[in-house]
């Protein structure tokens, strides 16, 4: 146990300063999938055929390759079109990218879920589409889009994770060079997994809190 | 009398399904005509078309005498005809005043205090001033509906299409809707009322239309139609629902 205290006295401060960037990115990344994401759900949602393809395709493709091929394509891929990214930029566009077609798709099926009629009759009474979506639509699809949106955050943090591969400094990379060092291997990484938890679980009461709190229609 | 609305020919079809089939109609201002029909008679989506929540597969549509075509500002033909719907469709996240004034705000563009004045009046109207700051989860489905015509009335609107208003009401609630809904005939409102309260439309209606199968098959005032109604159809309708609502 002291020498675990030794240990985590070397070394904790250190990991935790990549807490910082993973929640940089984190932040960044989600504020990307939330305007990406709902551009995408509209387009999924539009009257217009090629709208409704080409945000298709985009969400068929994200979900049908892994997210370390994403992140190599934009790190190493995109190097071919003359176009070198620093490893921090390339991280926050990929999971910018990933988040946007997984957000998409929860903020699609929230605004589906609020009623039809609530549509029509902001329609009825004059409102133009935009209007009625953003007074009408979007306030009830937000109370039911909230508690999944808040799992889409976590499995966000835990993403970030990839950027380890591309040298970004954040908790896994660091861990890893940590780890490699003082060959304590089980020690580092539960250190690392305490900042995990310390970020995620308060995410998850919130997620369960607005389950919970979700009012009946 | 001065024509409101008249529809030519219009149609509609969902797929092969025709619903709708040649309908012509001719609305005067301040009359209140009760359509009653079978279920699947095409009477809710009549209404439906006119308000455009359904696009029509064909015929013409003149209201306020201007044809409706693909030019028309739909929204702006939408605040001059109001809808009341089956199922209320109040705005859940809005008290009973809010659900009101929210339209006459961000459509009509009226002052916010304006269309408080105006709200309250209309709640107090339907006899609602009371529960302006309820919301729709803390009221009855009677209140629900009866904001929904303030809500609807707030528009200022020339024309209402009444879309089953009370099916979906306990039986004991259905009397303060129609209640509402009298007062306004008297007042001189243009309805068109889809109904299946025979004896409301009896009583309300100055003109009563019978649809079967995507046409009007018959109409007439509420005398000629309850009184001596000629349509086999018809006959056989009545039949049916007035044997019910004597038990």
């Amino acid at each position: 146990m002291l020498d675990f205290l030794n240990l985590a006295q070397l070394y904790f401060p250190y990991i935790l300063r990549g807490a910082i960037v993973t929640l940089e990115l984190t932040v960044l990344a989600l504020i990307g999938s939330i305007v990406l994401g709902l551009l995408t759900a509209f387009a999924r949602m539009s009257k217009q055929r090629w709208l409704r393809a080409a945000a298709g395709t985009y969400i068929e493709l994200i979900r049908a390759t892994p997210a370390l091929l994403q992140l190599f394509i934009i790190y190493f891929g995109l190097t071919s079109f003359d176009i070198r990214l620093d490893p921090f930029s390339a991280a926050v566009l990929t999971l910018g990218l990933i988040g946007g077609a997984y957000a998409a798709e929860v903020f699609r099926a929230g605004i589906e879920a609020v009623d039809r009629g609530q549509y029509e009759a902001a329609r009825s009474l004059g409102m133009p589409s935009p209007l009625a979506m953003r007074r009408i639509i979007l306030p009830q699809a937000a109370v039911l889009i909230l508690p999944p949106f808040t799992n889409f955050v976590i499995a966000m943090v835990k993403d970030t994770s990839l950027a380890l591969t591309i040298a970004v400094p954040e908790i896994m990379y660091r861990s890893y060079d940590a780890a490699s060092q003082s060959f304590r291997s089980l020690e580092i990484y539960v250190m690392a997994g305490i900042i995990y938890v310390a970020i995620c679980l308060p995410l998850s009461q919130l997620a369960k809190g607005l389950e919970r709190r979700r009012v009946p229609r | 009398m001065n024509e409101i609305l008249r529809i030519e020919g219009l149609r509609m079809a969902f797929g092969h399904h025709e619903v709708l089939r040649e309908i012509d109609l001719s609305v005067a201002e301040g009359e209140s005509i009760a359509i009653i029909g079978p279920s699947g008679s095409g009477k809710s989506t009549l209404l439906r078309c006119l308000n455009r929540l359904e696009e029509p597969t064909g015929g013409r549509m003149i209201f306020e005498g201007r044809e409706f075509t693909a030019a028309t500002d739909i929204n702006a033909l939408r605040t001059r005809m109001g809808m009341v719907f089956q199922h209320f469709n109040l705005f859940p996240h809005m008290t009973a005043l809010g659900n009101v004034i929210e339209a006459p705000i961000h459509v009509r563009k009226v002052r916010r205090e304006e269309a408080i004045t105006e709200g309250l009046r209309l709640l107090a109207k339907v006899g609602l001033a009371e529960r302006a700051d309820a919301y729709p989860t803390q009221l009855s489905g009677g209140q629900k509906q009866r904001v929904a015509i303030a809500r609807c009335l707030a528009m200022q609107p020339r024309l209402l299409l009444l879309d089953e208003v009370t099916s979906a009401l306990d039986p004991e609630l259905v009397g303060e809707v129609l209640a509402v809904i009298r007062d306004l005939a008297r007042q001189g409102m243009t309805m068109l009322i889809v109904t299946h309260e025979m004896s409301f439309a009896r009583d309300v209606a100055d003109r009563v239309i019978f649809m079967d199968g995507g046409v009007i098959v018959e109409q007439g005032s509420p005398t000629e139609i309850f009184g001596n109604p000629k349509n086999e159809r018809l006959r056989r309708f009545l039949r049916a629902v007035l044997e019910r609502e004597a038990v």
